[in-house]
């Protein structure tokens, strides 16, 4: 019974119903002197189960949660770089995909959906590139908000089906490392960098996994809320990445507040620069079509949309629709997803068919990690090899059942033209992939497995907020880590004795390991 | 009673005060119905304190700013704005010949009415691509070409008797657009913009936006780019000379130049020999169309609504 479903809600209500009852039979039955304990407890009781009743129903609106590993706090954990782990097939034949997205430019790595559309594993959808919108939720929110909320694979199958669309790879990313700390999409000052995550590392790292279309031409993105804000700033910010952008009841000017923390450390002109409301009157506009939609009982939106519209000059293209009533909610959004995404196709090059399938590209993984994400070296989870079912269950925890784990399409084609190569370039077929005997197959899986368990505790170097504390430098390294993390007892041992602990590694060589601390032994 | 007013905050906030006094002063007691009031109150307290601070919450936050919009009521929007399915003045003519052009596509002489004008060497051609005749609802790119009148395969440009081996195979391979062959030695940017789009509209099933221009000899397509921006995406010149690049608004439509050696402009540059140009920018360009597509829903849709 996941935290979203009605069961769960019938569940909390029936239950803080009971305990109502057996407070007020209890209440004057017990008079001894451990009445006022059964009291108290009774009270308490009342008070949680009338509060997890409501925190039910509010998730209920919003699928923020829909797992209780989840709700415990866990970490959703991504599959294996290369690998995709199918969540959902539709009837039409598409598909709801968890991915990784190993972010070597941000530091940052973490899980993301996509959805594939019909065809995709078909053989001419071998051959095929397809465009590629990144939709991003609001805040608090999680890709949940397209994939459950909205149902966004049954939108974007009509519209595909009706001829509207063309066949598009939509991917949903996360955007914040939990849901109490809003990114704002923006790379923070001796922060986390999203901005470059969601731009850089998304693109690489999808244009890597699946067939899509590398070039600007063919990617646009889109969000609701704050990911609208997100979504028309990145693509202000990047106008060389994306070639329309979507905001669905967005904002248009930076916040900061207690959810953000200071991203901008008093930097007013990075703030400035992060607000499309400055940018589109303060400096040279990118020719970006941007299309903004709003309820107009959302009086904050609507006054943002109408001063971004009136600001907005060519050769910027600005598409609007308001919707009557609806306020800021998802009702809204579900009613502006089929015109969003009809105005997506007009926007986006078409699907490229290629005489031969794609080529063979390298999947980025964390090289030395930069600035804004310093090597975190918290030692790994204890060793003790976990089942391989396992890991399936735990990525069953971002939502819904995993069903299959496979490998990344563009692993299993050996080579081809690519999607944008110039004419007059001369296209270099990949080198042959390597054949990996299949133990050694097996064993380096587990030990991706095993690198991945231990890159979800590098979590951040921001500020500490509640909940994160510092962690143990890293070897050579004056620069100070922050980790949500729970300890083990080695991490324990190495924090009072003030130096990391040994982690396990991938490799014997004592190379780095993914989080950049150089690493020596075996579990 | 406004769901984010004040009247509603207050008229919640005094009725979880007086439940919470109701319930307090009506707990002593053993009758029988104690129990039953004494649950009534905790129900009722904790369902109007949870209320108030959602009240609260919603009031800041203005998530629902109405009772429709909390009940998800609102969803009776206005049915969408969809442009009916095209007809347009050849659909008859070419229906009599989808057969054909079902498999190769088809090339005919266009001849609309005010052609005498344009100031052309001979009648317009179009290739109407095979998926024309198959995708009925669908509305296509265009892609204009134009030449000089003297022009042929040596100068980059087409031999009018064998302008099917230029067209592309416009299979399922690549994608489909909608070719007009110019041949003139004045091209009227009038024409080219407003006039030819305008009749193109009427006769054939053209989309509204992501055209490309490639002229032979001659910068129409920078022109064309710069007139009609929102219609003409990409402009291909196919010279021996070097082009200026667009300006700066313009840089975010795509420009080819096919010319005989780099010269060093922002826009993107082949070589290629003389044979060899058109169909490179035919390559190019159709890299970079939109789809073929059904007109476009313009309005909410009602999620819940049978489509």
């Amino acid at each position: 019974m996941p935290p979203n479903s009605l069961g769960a809600q019938v569940t909390a209500i029936v239950l803080a119903v009971v305990i109502a009852v057996d407070t007020a039979l209890v209440w004057y039955r017990v008079r001894r002197w451990w009445g006022w304990l059964v009291r108290g407890t009774a009270v308490l009781l009342c008070v949680a189960t009338a509060l997890g009743a409501a925190a039910i129903w509010v998730n209920r609106q919003m699928d923020l949660f829909t797992t209780w590993s989840e709700v415990a706090g866990h970490r959703p954990l991504a599959p294996v770089t290369g690998q995709t782990t199918v969540d959902e097939k539709l009837p039409s034949g598409s598909q709801i995909v968890t991915f990784n997205v190993p972010g070597p430019a941000s530091g940052i790595s973490l899980a993301a959906k996509a959805y594939l559309p019909p065809g995709y594993d078909s053989p001419q959808g071998r051959r095929t590139h397809y465009p590629v919108v990144e939709a991003l939720a609001g805040f608090p929110g999680t890709p949940n908000l397209w994939v459950v909320s909205l149902h966004i694979g049954d939108v974007l199958d009509h519209e595909i089906a009706a001829g509207r669309m063309a066949p598009a790879v939509v991917v949903f990313p996360l955007q914040d490392f939990d849901q109490t700390t809003d990114s704002e999409c923006v790379d923070a000052v001796d922060g986390a960098r999203f901005d470059t995550f969601l731009t850089r590392d998304v693109q690489a790292a999808v244009v890597a996994q699946f067939r899509v279309r590398s070039d600007r031409a063919g990617w646009g993105i889109m969000g609701a809320s704050t990911g609208g804000f997100c979504a028309v700033n990145l693509a202000m910010r990047h106008p060389d990445l994306y070639a329309a952008a979507g905001s669905l009841s967005g904002y248009f000017t930076a916040i900061t507040d207690h959810t953000t923390g200071d991203l901008y450390k008093g930097n007013l002109r990075l703030r400035d620069e992060n607000s499309p409301l400055w940018r589109v009157t303060h400096l040279p506009v990118p020719a970006l079509p941007v299309f903004l939609s709003v309820a107009s009982d959302d009086r904050g939106g609507y006054q943002q949309l109408q001063a971004f519209q009136a600001a907005a000059r060519p050769p910027m293209q600005v598409s609007t629709l308001v919707v009557p009533s609806g306020g800021h909610t998802g009702g809204v959004w579900r009613m502006v997803l089929p015109a969003l995404f009809d105005w997506f196709a007009g926007w986006l090059a078409a699907p490229q068919i290629s005489p031969v399938p794609g080529p063979v590209k390298p999947i980025p993984t964390h090289g030395p990690v930069k600035q804004g994400m310093l090597p975190n070296c918290e030692p790994a989870p204890s060793c003790t090899s976990k089942p391989d079912g396992a890991r399936t269950a735990r990525s069953g925890s971002l939502e819904r059942t995993q069903a299959l784990i496979r490998t990344s399409p563009a692993l299993l084609e050996p080579d081809g033209i690519g999607p944008s190569q110039p004419t007059n370039e001369r296209v270099v077929p990949g080198p042959p992939s390597e054949v990996v005997p299949r133990a050694l197959r097996r064993s380096s899986s587990r030990e991706r497995r095993r690198t991945r368990a231990r890159r979800d505790w590098c979590i951040r170097r921001t500020p500490p907020t509640a909940g994160y504390r510092r962690a143990p430098t890293c070897p050579g390294s004056s620069r100070t880590c922050w980790t949500s993390g729970r300890r083990t007892r080695r991490s324990r041992r190495a924090w009072s004795s003030g130096r990391p602990a040994t982690t396990s590694t991938s490799s014997t060589t004592g190379r780095r390991s993914p989080t950049g601390c150089r690493t020596t032994g075996t579990c | 009673m406004s769901l984010t007013g004040l009247p509603l905050l207050v008229l919640s906030a005094v009725a979880s005060l007086g439940a919470l006094a109701g319930t307090v002063w009506f707990w002593r007691g053993t009758a029988w119905w104690r129990p039953i009031s004494r649950t009534a109150g905790v129900l009722a307290c904790e369902a109007l304190i949870l209320f108030t601070a959602g009240l609260v919450v919603n009031r800041s936050l203005e998530i629902f700013p109405s009772w429709s919009a909390l009940f998800n009521r609102h969803h009776a929007a206005p049915p969408p704005t969809v442009v009916a399915d095209p007809t347009t003045r050849l659909d008859v003519w070419l229906h009599a010949r989808a057969v054909e052009g079902a498999r190769n596509g088809l090339v005919f002489e266009w001849r609309p009415g005010g052609v005498g004008s344009w100031h052309l060497a001979a009648a317009p051609v179009i290739y109407v691509p095979p998926r024309y005749f198959t995708a009925t609802a669908a509305r296509f790119p265009v892609v204009v070409v134009v030449a000089p009148t003297r022009a042929g395969p040596a100068q980059g440009a087409w031999d009018p008797r064998k302008i099917n081996q230029v067209v592309p195979h416009a299979d399922a391979e690549v994608n489909p657009a909608v070719l007009v062959f110019l041949r003139t030695d004045h091209p009227d940017e009038t024409v080219l913009t407003e006039v030819l789009p305008g009749q193109l509209d009427e006769d054939l099933r053209t989309a509204a936006r992501g055209w490309a221009v490639v002229g032979v000899g001659a910068d129409a397509g920078f022109t064309a780019l710069a007139r009609d921006p929102l219609r003409f995406w990409f402009a291909v010149a196919i010279d021996g000379a070097p082009r200026p690049a667009p300006p700066d608004e313009l840089a975010w439509q795509a420009t080819l130049s096919i010319i005989e050696r780099p010269p060093g402009h922002g826009s993107v540059q082949v070589v290629a020999r003389p044979e060899d140009r058109l169909p490179a920018a035919f390559q190019w360009v159709y890299r970079q169309l939109p789809a073929p597509l059904a007109a476009p829903l313009t309005g909410p849709v009602d999620p819940n609504a049978p489509r």
